[in-house]
């Protein structure tokens, strides 16, 4: 599999640069701060965002699968880690959630070598729901847990 | 007195706050981009990853 070669920028992301002048930054942000009922793994939770820093002039509308490939390989330096746990949400803002979130699912369908467990879930917020996704290497050895807590963190919550 | 009609309001996620907070600081990271800033000027706002500090062999 190749991908775009990426960099480390400024110790807060990767970047990568697309042969038509994009620029993707793809970063992880630490939220073991709002995982403290999981002392087991709280310190270990990341969620992942990637953003176009810089946008080619031409609108190249081609399907550029080694955007995805190298996400993946972002993922795979991610979790050398192996007790790195990724939550990915999809943004509702502009109501193309469920499109980021098809994209997703299909880069990691195609492109999963098998090592990483992934679940996905929706979290409903008062009148809107966020779909989100956790993403976590097989060999971890909290991988059950963090499952199931994932599950409950999205379950309702009984209003009684 | 008459009782009021129960209201069916929807029951929040239990981890509701915790992945509101992700989405917030993901609209505010991408708004903050999209008005010229950069990453860099976030960094004591977030606690972003180091990507050298992940490999541990």
């Amino acid at each position: 599999m190749t991908h775009y070669p990426f960099t480390n920028l400024s110790e807060l992301a990767f970047e990568f640069r697309t042969p038509h002048g994009t620029v993707y930054h793809a970063y992880f942000i630490a939220y073991g701060n709002l995982f403290s009922d999981y002392p087991e793994f709280a310190n270990d939770v990341y969620s992942f965002n990637l953003e176009i820093a810089l946008r080619d002039d031409i609108d190249n509308q081609a399907i550029d699968n080694k955007i995805a490939q190298t996400i993946v390989a972002i993922f795979e330096y991610f979790f050398t880690s192996r007790k790195n746990v990724a939550i990915y949400i999809c943004d509702s803002a502009d109501d193309r959630h469920l499109a980021r979130k098809r994209k997703f699912d299909f880069w990691f369908w195609k492109y999963n070598d098998g090592n990483i467990l992934k679940e996905d879930s929706i979290a409903v917020i008062a009148d809107f729901e966020i779909y989100n996704s956790i993403l976590i290497h097989k060999q971890n050895k909290f991988a059950d847990q963090i499952i199931a807590a994932f599950k409950t963190l999205n379950e309702r919550a009984d209003d009684k | 007195m008459k009782r009021s009609k129960d209201i069916k309001k929807p029951l929040n996620s239990k981890g509701a706050a915790i992945f509101k907070k992700m989405l917030d600081d993901k609209k505010a990271i991408h708004q903050h981009l999209m008005n010229g800033g950069k990453l860099s000027d976030l960094k004591d706002k977030y606690q972003f990853l180091d990507p050298l500090s992940i490999y541990q062999p």
